[in-house]
């Protein structure tokens, strides 16, 4: 790792103003939480703050599930979230798309805040050896294209970057509507997860709308009929510890056999956790009929792209969309 | 670029006053044991990055305090193995993907590779030389030796550590939901079948287990 | 006095040790007053070092000695050759010049105090490269044929040898099989990475070193520093796993060693997980066609079977993958060939059986696809073609049981095994195989 100092404040807004001094891209500052990530990226040279900024005991960690919906402290464990039994109860989607991430020691010690912000597995991002990556190097280029591009997306891409986003919870968050709650130099505000990531465009290396010093507080979920509904489905080279090929989240609120609402969302295929509104409104009326399913799921592939050792993932990315509906429509 | 002569390395003939004529020759800043690196600074420095400077970490393991002037970068199992040679905890990896560094904190398991041991202060670590008491073996670790539970014995601590925790989580309950979580920690020796049986034996559940 | 020993279940004598925690492995025999060391490596494949510049390490904190080609001193590099080392080419020679023959070669050496220190360290290492083409796609160069070599007994192993008329009675078969089978190399990775702790008193050198092999480290140390082997003592209690990477000595030990030397400090150097793909051999990748032809009643009447494998461009690392086929089936008609790839890559050596672990699951798999094409069992297949002596070598085998191993495979051991292993179905097939052992 590169030489750094080592900040261990003790209120918040210390940390939030070291963060703050740092800018944008936040070559010279950097937070670490749960470090499960954070240390990798270190250790390979990828980040190489001058400042680390620790937010152990900074955050609240508390898991509040009521009658509004659900409240996560940013510094809750993925462990203590998979665990906890309203969300087991009433938002399976979020405990599954947890307990299929990472490995149980992982899971203990990362943070719901750390694993909204990790970053790409891309391999070409997390090598330094690499020249060419606009998201670690702006403007270098990038050499998943026309390279090694089996994980990387075939949603939101660009010639600037195709680098799939890693985490598992954001996807279920995102087809519940979930909520950041941020506190920065300039105060809290609410940002719509859907608009929390940001899509590549010509700049990849910026991922979110978080201004510099701003930190994840807490993520809500809003109540809904149909998250008691829900399904994580993941595809992926092994049967544990292991990232998506492609995964969707999928909550439906059922009339009998009809769907009255869908929420889906992909993983391991968009540059960002990847809501489909289209196919949710095309669900929206359907009876989990195998052949109506199937035409919705078809809808999610307009505009996606293949890079050549991707395309599979864009017939894939149907299939587990109408898999994992057939199975949260099952669900009591 | 021209291909610098040396001295030779060969028996006695190779004395410190070699290695400074090499360097003259050279030109190359050779840097002996004898003296600093940055005691005489360049003029021409370029700005390097900041020293990580030494601070005091507490580490609680296996109920007792060590007090370690520590680089900042240091992990948790760097502490371990370099600073309090506790070297039952192993770096497979370095990057938390094998478990073998596996130990516990506050009791839950984590790995230690991702861990800075400045931000565990406070924390009660349990190392796999802490689970035996005295001369009494951890009915896991008793379990490992009767079920052969690993060849080399590299990945065994961590496979321990977590064992016990995977017990103590309540995830032990059948051959299959060991597999699922004990993913967390490999065997490249393939000692997993007797590694499930080991953990089965001491979650003191009985069934389907696998012969010899 | 009677053994009550051989048969029994008996605990491992080294039980207690590995599940407490007290079994010392190689990096864990720290030294007093030890400092650590780090590599810098290649990120090209193949050409020159224009030019290196490590002021910028040699200044950062903790830093004690940084050696590259340039400023390192020379070493003698006596020829030695361990049992599996190469018999064509020659070794690396590590720091000694300016050219690079693959990608992750060591082109410098930092000792710091500390090993935060010197990882960092060894960041700041700026090199130019004046690349040439690297080849490293095994399919983008054309195989050439293996030097002569001889065998133990100096016998020319043959590269390429002939019964019969193979390719045309492969064609002239009632029933064929004729595929092409990829094996993507294979890295050891065992999960104790390759570490090595040198400490020189005089001209005695103590290596704590992660190898398989103690007097071979011993005798390739003494010859590349030129000193006598009986100055080195090599310890290695505990191998965190090895399949073979061990066998060799490899750049990494004559870095620890130097860098001890040059700083006269004990110095302690183990290999990130990245670089034990980088200096510690491999299974190489290989490429097989594997034709073989029956008539219909499952008598085989030809086996083609041509493989080649990578290789260095400054080794010539080979393994058995088509020795089997010469006698493990009886055929009138049997062709097989191997030859290497030369590529900027890093040698291959030894891995849990090499050679047969390759060739003969190429053999096995086109004699699988064969019993379908001739909806015969593919126990029954072998049978069939049990030869009566070794065909190649037109000796009688001095014992043989794959008659009796196929029995007891057959009825039940193998699938009653598979059944227990998980509730999950897999597929199974059928093979044999056959494997050189040395009897001395």
């Amino acid at each position: 790792m590169h030489p750094f100092t080592l900040e261990r404040p003790r209120e918040l807004s210390t940390a939030i103003a070291f963060r703050a001094q740092a800018g944008r891209n936040d070559a010279t500052a950097e937070y670490i939480a749960g470090g499960t990530d954070m240390v990798q990226l270190l250790q390979e040279h990828v980040r190489r703050p001058e400042r680390l900024v620790s937010l152990a005991g900074l955050l609240d960690n508390r898991i509040e599930v009521g009658p509004g919906g659900l409240r996560l402290g940013a510094a809750a464990t993925m462990a203590d979230v998979a665990a906890h039994p309203a969300i087991v109860e009433q938002f399976p989607v979020i405990s599954e798309a947890l307990l299929n991430s990472a490995s149980p020691q992982v899971r203990n010690q990362a943070t719901m805040g750390g694993n909204l912000l990790q970053r790409t597995r891309c391999p070409y991002f997390r090598d330094v050896g690499y020249a060419a990556c606009n998201k670690r190097a702006p403007g270098s280029g990038c050499a998943a294209i026309g390279g090694e591009n089996r994980w990387h997306a075939v949603l939101g891409t660009t010639d600037s970057c195709i680098a799939a986003h890693a985490s598992d919870l954001a996807v279920a968050l995102v087809a519940l509507d979930a909520a950041v709650e941020a506190s920065g130099p300039r105060g809290q505000r609410t940002i719509p997860l859907a608009e929390f990531h940001r899509l590549p465009g010509d700049t990849p290396h910026i991922e979110t709308v978080l201004e510099p010093g701003e930190v994840i507080a807490a993520i809500t979920v809003p109540a809904s009929p149909a998250a008691r509904r829900s399904h994580y489905l993941k595809v992926r080279d092994r049967a544990s510890f292991e990232f998506a090929v492609v995964s969707a989240a999928v909550a439906v609120d059922l009339d009998g056999a009809r769907i009255r609402r869908a929420h889906v969302a992909l993983g391991g295929v968009g540059t960002k956790p990847w809501r489909v509104p289209r196919v949710e409104a095309a669900l929206a009326g359907t009876n989990l009929e195998p052949a109506a399913l199937r035409r919705t799921a078809a809808l999610a592939a307009e505009g996606a792209q293949g890079r050549g050792a991707n395309d599979f993932k864009i017939e894939l990315m149907q299939r587990v969309i109408v898999r994992a509906v057939e199975i949260a429509g099952v669900r009591t | 670029m021209e291909r610098a002569e040396g001295p030779t390395i060969a028996g006695s003939d190779f004395t410190r006053r070699d290695l400074l004529a090499a360097a003259a020759v050279t030109g190359g800043a050779l840097v002996g044991a004898d003296f600093m690196p940055g005691a005489a600074p360049p003029a021409n420095a370029q700005t390097t990055a900041a020293e990580s400077s030494s601070a005091n970490v507490t580490l609680r393991v296996n109920g007792a305090e060590h007090s370690l002037p520590l680089d900042p970068r240091t992990t948790l199992l760097d502490a371990l193995r370099e600073h309090l040679h506790l070297n039952g905890s192993k770096k497979g990896c370095g990057l938390g993907q094998c478990g073998a560094c596996t130990v516990l904190m506050d009791g839950k398991r984590v790995k230690s590779c991702l861990s800075l041991a400045a931000l565990v202060e406070g924390r009660e670590i349990t190392t796999i030389e802490g689970l035996a008491q005295g001369d009494q073996l951890h009915p896991l670790q008793a379990a490992f030796i009767e079920r052969d539970a690993f060849q080399c014995g590299y990945c065994t601590s961590g496979q321990i550590m977590a064992g016990v925790a995977c017990i103590a989580e309540g995830h032990a309950s059948s051959p299959q939901e060991i597999r699922e979580w004990m993913s967390g920690n490999i065997c490249r020796c393939g000692a997993y079948d007797n590694i499930v049986a080991a953990i089965q034996d001491a979650a003191g559940v009985t069934g389907p287990a696998r012969r010899g | 006095m009677t053994t009550t020993f051989i048969g029994q279940p008996v605990s491992r004598v080294d039980g207690r040790q590995k599940v407490t925690g007290g079994a010392t492995y190689t990096a864990e025999f720290n030294q007093p007053g030890q400092a650590h060391g780090a590599v810098v490596r290649s990120a090209v494949a193949n050409g020159r070092i224009s030019s290196i510049d490590t002021a910028a390490a040699e200044r950062a904190p903790g830093v004690l000695v940084v050696l590259t080609h340039v400023n390192a001193p020379r070493l003698a590099y006596r020829p030695h050759k361990g049992a599996v080392d190469p018999d064509v080419g020659e070794r690396l020679h590590v720091l000694q010049d300016d050219r690079v023959s693959h990608q992750g070669q060591p082109i410098a050496l930092v000792i710091a105090e500390t090993l935060e220190q010197a990882t960092h360290a060894a960041t700041l290492v700026r090199v130019t490269y004046a690349s040439e083409v690297g080849t490293t796609d095994v399919t983008r160069v054309g195989p050439v044929p293996l030097t002569q070599q001889k065998s133990d007994q100096g016998e020319t192993k043959p590269s390429e040898t002939q019964r019969g008329d193979p390719e045309a009675a492969l064609g002239a078969a009632e029933v064929r099989i004729d595929q092409t089978y990829v094996i993507p190399r294979e890295n050891h990775n065992p999960i104790e990475m390759h570490a090595t702790i040198a400490a020189w008193d005089g001209n005695r050198l103590t290596l704590w070193d992660k190898t398989q092999w103690v007097y071979n480290v011993a005798d390739e140390i003494a010859a590349v520093f030129g000193i006598s082997a009986e100055n080195i003592r090599v310890i290695s209690p505990f191998v965190g796993g090895a399949f073979g990477s061990g066998l060799r000595a490899w750049p990494h030990v004559t870095l620890a060693a130097l860098g001890a030397r040059v700083a006269r400090r004990p110095v302690k150097l183990m290999l990130s997980r990245r670089e034990m793909y980088y200096g510690t051999g491999y299974r190489p990748h290989t490429v097989q066609r594997v034709g073989v032809g029956a008539s219909r009643n499952g008598r085989l009447a030809a086996i083609v079977h041509d493989a080649y494998q990578e290789t260095s461009t400054y080794e010539e690392y080979s393994e058995s993958l088509v020795n089997a086929t010469r006698f493990l089936h009886s055929c009138p008609n049997v062709y097989t060939r191997h030859r290497i790839v030369r590529m900027n890559v890093h040698t291959p050596t030894y891995m849990r059986a090499p050679g047969e672990a390759s060739g003969v699951f190429a053999l096995e798999s086109a004699m699988d696809e064969l019993s379908v094409a001739l909806n015969v069992d593919p126990v029954e297949l072998r049978l069939r073609n049990e030869p009566e002596q070794d065909e190649f070598k037109r000796l009688p085998f001095s014992s043989r049981s794959t008659r009796e191993c196929y029995r007891i495979a057959a009825h039940g051991k193998a699938v009653e095994w598979l059944e227990h292993v998980t509730d999950v179905q897999y597929g199974a097939g059928t093979g044999a195989s056959s494997r050189n052992s040395r009897q001395q």
